[in-house]
């Protein structure tokens, strides 16, 4: 991200904002409330776009236009889930969506969901869920597919702390295995767990 | 790293992923399901009985002679009109049928009991439904005198006038219809078309009633204080080809595809995440309205077809154009709910993504 600026009518969020943010990473976003975290994921997944500056994907096919769809997990803060559907078709559906056969899509949800622990609750609607087993579902849909960009919108700001830090555990193991991941987050023990922390 | 691939999901693709959705609401989709079946049965109902009803009145109302005009006496002057004239209106272009009546002394019949007696030409007993009385030995009997006497058709009466003369006639009943409403406590004897007469009835083509209203009037003599008037003012005021023309236009129709359209609109809303997920998830606008049409016709467009069916089931119209009426309704008011739900589609889509997942 190069010289980015961003602004809602005149208040500027973003004046000059340079970063980059490297594959097998976990990047936190700290500062309070407003100061721009959930516009920079919207930057970065191309649902925003500047105002002045770039933000370029040099190793993503599509570049930012097929950002958002293709290659991103997202994992917010909550609502993150088809409540009314299973477990595995909540995981698999954006690969599924994404063109996999549904049998690959769900393949790969299975993997996923054992990653997470959840490989036992295939079949559990996501509505009989505690909020720690939601953000894992979601974290699970994020790592299926293998998406090279994971973005994080205050994904433990509704979980206790156990679920925090088993959270915080997938964040982690995630960018090991190769992902960008990128958290925006008020937890002082989430930014603890990150490799890189921007302060906004 | 992936590689993107456009979304390859075909129509069954997303029927089954509306179906799947639809299938996980459950109690919720259960209630809006029957609330939208109440809608198309409410809104079915309505118009497929108002239809049925006009067209059952317009019927009945031209079997009963709607468009007969009555010459009447002025009031406070009886028996100022001739038969022959109230017989020669039948000569009039769109004059179908026409004669006069004339009120009698009561007679007493063998049994002890009065009963008003009234002169009729043939003209007038064609306009009462009993064409096929010709012969002037035959009793015309309204109904409330036959109830009351006893007497059935074709069965043998006496009656004594004033001059104490007995007479023997057979009965014929006249049906009992608005025009014969004035006639059925009344006995009515056939007679040829001369002497007074009270009132002339004159059979018109619709298209002509007002028209030969205008010429009757002309041709009353100017000595002669009469007046042309509906037959009845108060079947005047129906008007069943106007509320056939209604039944289209019913404020239901509309209300009733506003409200499945706010139904399923609440489906939608209270699931409003989600359809912003699949946003994330790069799933076109195209093929998210194609979840949503799935949605709308499980949640709203099914139920609304059910629901008209059993209103039009239960109706048993007896015209095809009431069924196809009452069908009609439901269709646009089906067309409307979709409407309603796709402006819902189009503003609930403009917030940004991130912004709705975080309860915004």
């Amino acid at each position: 991200m190069r010289d980015v600026v961003f602004r809602y009518g005149d208040r500027v969020i973003l004046d000059g904002f340079d970063s980059t943010l490297r594959e097998g990473s976990l990047v936190g976003l700290v500062g309070p409330s407003g100061v721009g975290k959930s516009t920079l994921l919207g930057l970065i997944s191309g649902e925003l776009r500047a105002e002045h500056g770039s933000v370029c994907y040099p190793d993503l096919p599509g570049g930012p236009d097929h950002l958002l769809a293709a290659s991103i997990g997202w994992i917010m803060q909550t609502t993150n889930v088809f409540g009314n559907r299973t477990v595995l078709d909540n995981v698999l559906l954006p690969a599924w969506i994404g063109g996999s056969s549904r049998t690959e899509a769900a393949a790969s949800a299975r993997d996923a969901l054992a990653q997470v622990g959840l490989e036992s609750f295939e079949e559990r609607r996501c509505a009989s869920l505690s909020g720690g087993e939601r953000q894992r579902v979601a974290m699970a849909r994020a790592l299926a597919g293998d998406n090279p960009v994971v973005l994080a919108d205050e994904p433990t700001a509704s979980l206790d702390r156990a679920n925090r830090d088993q959270l915080a555990d997938l964040l982690v193991a995630a960018a090991a295995s190769g992902v960008l991941v990128v958290v925006a987050t008020h937890d002082p023990a989430v930014a603890a767990r990150c490799d890189d922390v921007i302060e906004l | 790293m992936s590689e993107h691939r456009p979304g390859r999901l075909g129509p069954q693709d997303l029927l089954r992923e509306g179906a799947a959705n639809v299938a996980g609401g459950r109690w919720l989709v259960l209630l809006l399901g029957l609330l939208c079946g109440a809608v198309g049965f409410t809104v079915t109902a309505s118009t497929t009985g108002t239809a049925d009803r006009a067209l059952r009145e317009g019927a009945e109302l031209d079997q009963r002679g709607r468009y007969v005009l009555r010459v009447a006496s002025g009031i406070g002057q009886p028996a100022s009109l001739d038969l022959a004239f109230c017989d020669r209106l039948a000569v009039l272009e769109g004059v179908e049928a026409a004669g006069g009546i004339r009120r009698q002394d009561r007679v007493r019949l063998a049994t002890g009991a009065l009963v008003r007696l009234q002169e009729a030409t043939a003209g007038l007993v064609v306009m009462l439904g009993r064409g096929d009385v010709t012969d002037p030995s035959r009793l015309l009997v309204g109904a409330l005198a036959a109830e009351r006497n006893g007497l059935r058709d074709h069965a043998w009466v006496a009656t004594q006038g004033d001059g104490r003369r007995l007479e023997g006639a057979r009965v014929a009943l006249i049906p009992e219809t608005a025009r014969s409403a004035r006639l059925d406590d009344s006995l009515v004897r056939i007679v040829a078309p001369s002497g007074r007469a009270d009132e002339c009835w004159a059979e018109v083509d619709p298209a002509r009633k007002a028209v030969l209203a205008v010429t009757i009037q002309n041709l009353l003599p100017d000595d002669q204080p009469a007046v042309v008037v509906d037959f009845n003012p108060a079947l005047a005021e129906v008007d069943p080809e106007r509320d056939l023309r209604e039944v289209p236009r019913s404020p239901l129709i509309l209300l009733g595809g506003v409200a499945v359209g706010l139904l399923v609109g609440m489906w939608w809303y209270a699931r409003r995440q989600e359809w912003v997920l699949y946003r994330v998830f790069g799933l076109g606008v195209v093929r998210r309205m194609g979840i949503a049409t799935v949605e709308w016709a499980l949640v709203g467009g099914i139920p609304l077809a059910v629901g008209a069916a059993w209103a039009v089931i239960l109706a048993n119209p007896a015209d095809r154009l009431a069924v196809v009426l009452g069908w009609s309704s439901a269709a646009v008011a089906a067309a409307v709910s979709l409407a309603v739900v796709g402006l819902w589609g189009a503003i609930s889509s403009r917030p940004r993504p991130s912004t709705v997942l975080k309860g915004g």
